[in-house]
């Protein structure tokens, strides 16, 4: 536990000093937002069906970027012969960069809702928390399927491209069915939302366990 | 030996069911001439969901065992898979226009799960051809399998809820065979048949693929010395 | 009809895709194979 936590606040520290991380991604996922939003017509009637499509399609692009480039990091420098040297199992050091990459996501995330309620015109109300919320779980999701698949991408020729490809069909459960809850918050008519919360939390147990459990194949040299 | 019979047996039995399908069988009294793409539909795709599960076992195998046989049998079962499921859900289209009117329909989760296992089979075999070194390739390909599989029954799971969440329940693809027994013995006999062609199919290039590794190793050892 | 045709073709199509795709990678295999040989007899007279 300590060492995940060593590993956790390393991250915090070197994205403290160069705010790489957060500022790329926060960038990248506002002009998603702008870019989807003129796309679809922002005078149009129709444009609250789209509105958490569009919300999910910024994050899922920040985040891929968000992990191409915590991957980038340990490769540079070779830092990650340094990681396996110290005296941390595999799986905590999954563990500790999965903490770190969904820190680094939720602040993105964080950052971009204001400007996603205002070019929305939505309210500053308690759905917005309720957003967050399940944006918590669907990152969390996201981001254990994505250390990992960073990992092997690292291994290979064309890294990010690889991700990208690896990761999108690996995370389509999650993306549905946040787009979906999201949807309901927003029409005010959370019946069945508890669903896809169980849903989103069982998928991140299962995919924290099968990445902890695998990911000793995935760093050996 | 054993593969020229089934090679040959699998041609015979697929112009046998050709014939079963185009002049024994009836026409469908619901649904007409696009019924029959049902007789080759439905046979391949359930192939693309045995491909899925060799896959998966394989994966399995190859992380308990790490032998290059289980590695060589995965890749070989994600290019099968690859075809078979491309080619299905193609041929289903083709079903869907006349029956449906439209070539495809979100939210119905047969379609959707078949589509997500295609590229699930396509980012698999993207993932080898950019791995160069063989163990390496090995392992992490099986790794991705296994998240891979791991990954289904949550997309069933989002694909049958969500819909219930926001829209009405969808159509649902209907299943192949019909009550008239011509047409269960010529769905029979296409099963049969195409059942031989995947394992010719399947045979064929893992032998290939045995060879390939082989000779992959031979052109190390003679560049080294 | 069309329809029918176009689904079944497709379907072969792939097939045969598949199967020329097996033959041609034995091709290269044995031409790699020739060459092997000729390097070793090669490096075997030096």
């Amino acid at each position: 536990m300590k060492s995940i936590s060593s590993l956790f606040f390393k991250d915090i520290v070197v994205e403290w000093r160069n705010k790489e991380a957060v500022s790329s991604m926060f960038m990248f996922g506002v002009l998603t937002l702008v870019i989807f939003s003129y796309a679809f017509d922002p005078s149009g009637t129709d444009r609250s069906l789209l509105t958490p499509g569009i919300l999910w399609i910024s994050f899922t692009f920040a985040g891929i970027i968000g992990l191409n480039r915590s991957l980038a990091m340990e490769i540079d420098n070779e830092c990650i012969q340094g990681l396996l040297l110290a005296p941390l199992s595999r799986g905590e050091l999954y563990l500790g960069k999965v903490a770190s990459n969904f820190a680094f996501m939720m602040i993105a995330e964080l950052l971009m809702m204001p400007p996603f309620v205002v070019l929305n015109n939505l309210t500053f109300s308690f759905q917005i928390i309720e957003i967050i919320g399940v944006a918590v779980l669907g990152t969390l999701g996201f981001v254990s399927v994505g250390t990992i698949l960073s990992m092997i991408s690292a291994h290979t020729r064309m890294k990010e491209v690889i991700l990208a490809v690896l990761q999108i069909p690996l995370t389509i459960p999650v993306i549905l069915t946040s787009v979906a809850a999201t949807g309901q918050i927003l029409a005010n008519e959370t019946e069945g939302i508890s669903y896809a919360l169980m849903m989103l939390a069982g998928f991140s147990i299962v995919y924290l366990t099968a990445s902890y459990l695998l990911f000793e194949y995935v760093v050996e040299d | 030996m054993g593969k020229r019979i089934l090679g040959i047996s699998s041609v015979v039995l697929m112009i046998v069911a050709l014939y079963l399908i185009f002049v024994y069988a009836g026409v469908d009294a619901a649904q007409g001439e696009p019924f029959r793409i049902f007789y080759f539909h439905v046979p391949v795709l359930l192939l693309s969901y045995l491909s899925a599960i060799l896959l998966g076992s394989a994966c399995i195998m190859f992380l308990y065992n790490a032998e290059a046989k289980w590695d060589r049998a995965g890749a070989v079962a994600a290019e099968l898979g690859l075809v078979f499921g491309g080619t299905g859900l193609i041929s289903g289209m083709m079903w869907a226009k006349p029956i449906w009117g439209k070539y495809w329909v979100w939210w119905d989760v047969r379609l959707n799960l078949q589509l997500i296992l295609v590229l699930t089979f396509a980012a698999y075999l993207m993932l080898r051809a950019y791995l160069p070194n063989q163990e390496k390739r090995a392992t992490l390909s099986c790794v991705f399998g296994l998240l891979a599989l791991v990954n289904v029954p949550f997309n069933w799971l989002a694909i049958y809820f969500v819909p219930t969440l926001q829209h009405p329940k969808p159509v649902v693809s209907p299943g192949g065979g019909g009550t008239d027994p011509d047409m269960a013995i010529a769905f029979t006999c296409s099963l049969i048949a195409w059942c031989l062609t995947y394992s010719y199919l399947f045979s064929t290039r893992l032998a290939v693929a045995q060879v390939e590794q082989e000779v992959e190793y031979l052109e190390q050892v003679v560049r080294a010395s | 009809m069309t329809y029918v045709f176009a689904a079944y073709s497709i379907i072969f199509l792939g097939i045969f895709i598949l199967a020329w795709s097996i033959v041609s990678r034995q091709k290269r295999l044995e031409r790699k194979l020739e060459d092997l040989k000729e390097e070793l007899r090669d490096s075997g007279r030096k």
